[in-house]
């Protein structure tokens, strides 16, 4: 079969055109040795199947200032394997999109251009000659609108041609420069974009617009995608963590059996699927940014702001997302070009406090400070902002100082978003969530799993018990958290810590259950009420797209999260009251909460994104930067009653940080220059 | 006139003449994205002080920071 590739610059609506041709028949993996995306499709020519392959979007072949992805582009064209390739232009900036042709003739391979978005010129009042392109070049020129189809069947006409036979074109003798002034005629007037932008980007109205979209994105990705989180929660574990479970325990299979497969692996795949929601509902709304075009305004919107901290505006994105769930965060940071960017952006989005969090915060804030829960938690995501500018500040100043920035990004034309395109993005890059992410963090949950449920005894089944290996080793552990104020017998503290790691909102459940006077229940297992879990899955929908409204005016749901814990009002807050020394005490743990690492979910993500060393340096900065925090909160409070003690406490360890930092940063600088191309980095 | 495009008033249009400075990562760039010398380039927006700035060349609209603009050497056309 013959393979033909597509080649062109970022949004020239090479994705469009893809789906054009090849339909729902797409496969989507990575380039070998990168995390590159590679899409496969075939496309029907009539006589003859051909495979298309979708290279990633580049300026140009001889410079890899753009990263991997014009390597992979490169490599690709020079392997010699395409028989063809298509060259897909953008007809509104023509001249520009010509710059890419000499070096593909170089290659020898046939090339055809492909003039995309002739619609969208035609509205721009930008006129394009294709015969004088084809004349002047000597290549065959299709002229096609990739969002309505117009044009595709001569397209691929001209595909079969030009596998069949192909003109001899010298490369040397041709003058792109010459033959863009021939062929493109730009509008005399202010062109449509413009125009839109003359309102989206005035110096005005900007800012509260953007406002406005970000709110919206916010609320839909988190509030929305929350409806639908308990429909997953409930499903998956009736089926993969209960249902595994029962029919394990029905043919015989041993506990520790039953703890592998249905806690570790079940509970993995439900804790993955718990995460479909927000994350699909995040990158519909990206997706629809991205492709209206507006996703690069929103940018030089904020720029100013994201300058300050060493960021380009385009970071404003995933770190506001940050605050619903720090995975998507984490992965949204991807479109960030710049290495330094994205490698910021993914070390300090998990110190934006995420809605599982605010369980947390709620759950212990309600039980020591009824009255300040608000203000508690308030300072709370202060703090984590705070945190993440401090830290985007070292890693600039320390890490990144030498490296100069080239932050001049292309604005797009303005579209209207196609839902096909929208959709089956959203499909792809969720696919490859579910997929890669999902099985970093089951393997996790898998070990995780497996410490809370074998017992020190050698039994299994010790969920949330004292007697698990994780509660001995929060025992063990305990004494480490005494200075930041847990209190000595705190050990259910601890424990949460270690739980935490799975989901942050887990916390609540193993706090709940250890600080509860114990009950001698032993539920058997009985067979899942499928039907009936299926049916509370579905209703969970009704009851919460029901509080959706209220969800408009509370986007970070602050308050119905308290009323949840004031109505149910759990009975482990009398057993919490006591061994926490006070409600300070209690705040300084959920500092520590809020910063000590990401949920196992992010953990997987970052791996995936920005590799195990950088995610090693994060989880450690965190690790260090929280407990000191924490530990300092508390010995704040003792300056009064013990102040020598409290004293030598801050001045030893601030200065073991700051030595233990400044050792940290060294080791980064080395590991760094392995993760950033050399042209990125000072000579 | 000899100018750097970040002093150039929204609404001017120039000839680029030369990339200024030896910050190679935004001159390769420049390059990449067709901001050359010889092209021509107009502003379309541009906040006071530090803000990014909106322009136009061949066509394509762009992002730039003022501070970067700052390396791009224009004469402005004469009206």
């Amino acid at each position: 079969m013959k393979e033909i590739a597509l080649i062109g610059s970022p949004n020239c609506g090479k994705t469009t055109l893809f789906n054009r041709l090849t339909g729902t028949r797409q496969r989507t993996g990575n380039w070998p040795g990168v995390t590159v995306e590679r899409k496969d499709g075939r496309m029907d020519l009539g006589t003859e199947k051909a495979l298309l392959v979708d290279l990633p979007g580049i300026y140009t072949l001889h410079d890899d200032i753009q990263g991997v992805e014009a390597r992979v582009a490169h490599d690709y064209v020079n392997s010699g394997t395409p028989d063809l390739l298509l060259l897909v232009m953008d007809a509104t900036r023509l001249p520009q999109q010509l710059e890419l042709v000499p070096d593909l003739l170089s290659s020898g391979i046939p090339l055809v251009l492909v003039v995309n978005m002739m619609d969208t010129a035609e509205a721009e009042g930008i006129h394009i000659d294709l015969v004088t392109l084809s004349q002047k070049s000597g290549l065959p020129v299709a002229g096609v609108v990739g969002s309505t189809g117009k044009g595709i069947g001569e397209l691929k006409q001209i595909v079969s041609n030009s596998l069949l036979s192909y003109p001899v074109v010298d490369a040397k003798t041709l003058d792109f420069d010459k033959i863009a002034k021939a062929s493109f005629r730009d509008s005399p007037v202010k062109s449509r974009t413009e125009k839109i932008d003359r309102w989206l980007l005035h110096p005005k109205l900007a800012l509260p617009f953007f406002l406005m979209v970000m709110y919206l994105l916010f609320t839909i990705a988190v509030n929305v995608g929350a409806v639908f989180i308990d429909f997953f929660d409930i499903l998956l574990g009736s089926w993969f963590v209960d249902g595994t479970r029962w029919l394990l325990a029905s043919i015989g299979s041993p506990e520790w059996l039953q703890a592998i497969v249905a806690d570790g692996v079940g509970g993995g795949i439900q804790l993955v699927g718990t995460f479909i929601p927000v994350i699909g509902f995040l990158y519909l709304c990206m997706s629809v940014l991205e492709d209206s075009g507006y996703l690069s305004r929103a940018a030089f919107v904020i720029d100013r702001l994201m300058a300050k901290i060493g960021l380009p505006g385009q970071a404003f994105i995933p770190l506001i997302i940050g605050f619903g769930c720090n995975v998507p965060s984490v992965m949204a940071s991807r479109a960030l070009g710049q290495a330094s960017a994205r490698l910021t952006t993914i070390f300090i989005a998990p110190f934006m406090s995420c809605g599982a969090r605010l369980s947390v915060y709620v759950f212990v804030g309600t039980a020591f400070f009824p009255s300040h829960a608000q203000n508690a938690i308030f300072a709370l995501y202060l703090l984590g902002i705070v945190v993440a500018v401090f830290s985007a500040w070292i890693l600039r100043r320390k890490l990144f100082s030498g490296l100069v920035g080239a932050n001049i990004a292309e604005m797009p034309a303005y579209h209207r978003p196609l839902l096909r395109n929208v959709l089956m993005q959203t499909w792809h890059r969720l696919y490859s969530f579910i997929w890669r992410a999902g099985k970093r963090i089951i393997v996790v949950v898998l070990l995780l799993s497996v410490f809370s449920s074998f017992g020190t005894d050698g039994s299994w089944g010790n969920q949330d018990s004292e007697k698990s290996a994780l509660s001995a080793a929060g025992k063990w552990l305990t004494p480490m958290f005494i200075p930041m104020g847990i209190g000595e017998d705190n050990w259910p503290a601890t424990v949460g810590l270690f739980t935490g790691l799975f989901a942050k909102e887990v916390v609540v459940g193993t706090l709940d259950t250890l600080y509860s006077p114990p009950e001698t229940e032993q539920a058997g297992i009985g067979a899942p009420d499928f039907f009936g879990d299926i049916k509370a899955a579905f209703s969970s929908i009704a009851e919460n797209s029901s509080g959706l409204v209220g969800a408009l005016t509370d986007p970070l749901g602050i308050s119905s999260a308290q009323q949840d814990a004031v109505a149910s009002l759990p009975n482990s807050y009398t057993a919490m009251l006591q061994l926490f020394p006070s409600a300070w005490g209690a705040f300084c743990y959920l500092v520590f909460i809020l910063l000590y690492a990401p949920c196992v979910a992010t953990i997987g993500v970052m791996q995936k994104e920005a590799g195990h060393v950088w995610l090693s340096y994060s989880v450690i900065w965190s690790l260090l930067l929280s407990y000191w925090l924490a530990c300092l909160l508390w010995h704040l409070s003792l300056l009064a009653s013990e102040p020598l003690r409290a004293l030598t406490w801050i001045i030893t360890s601030s200065a073991l940080l700051y030595g233990t930092y400044r050792f940290i940063i060294r080791h980064m600088k080395k590991g760094v220059a392995e993760h950033i191309p050399v042209t990125n980095l000072p000579h | 006139m000899s100018l750097t495009l970040n002093q150039l008033a929204t609404g001017t249009i120039a000839t680029i003449s030369n990339l200024l400075g030896d910050n190679t990562a935004l001159h390769r760039q420049c390059g990449a994205l067709g901001i050359k010398p010889g092209e021509r380039v107009q502003v379309l927006r541009r906040n006071k002080g530090e803000g990014p700035m909106q322009i136009k060349c061949r066509g394509t609209l762009f992002a730039i920071r003022s501070s970067e603009a700052a390396f791009i050497g224009v004469n402005a056309d004469a009206v």
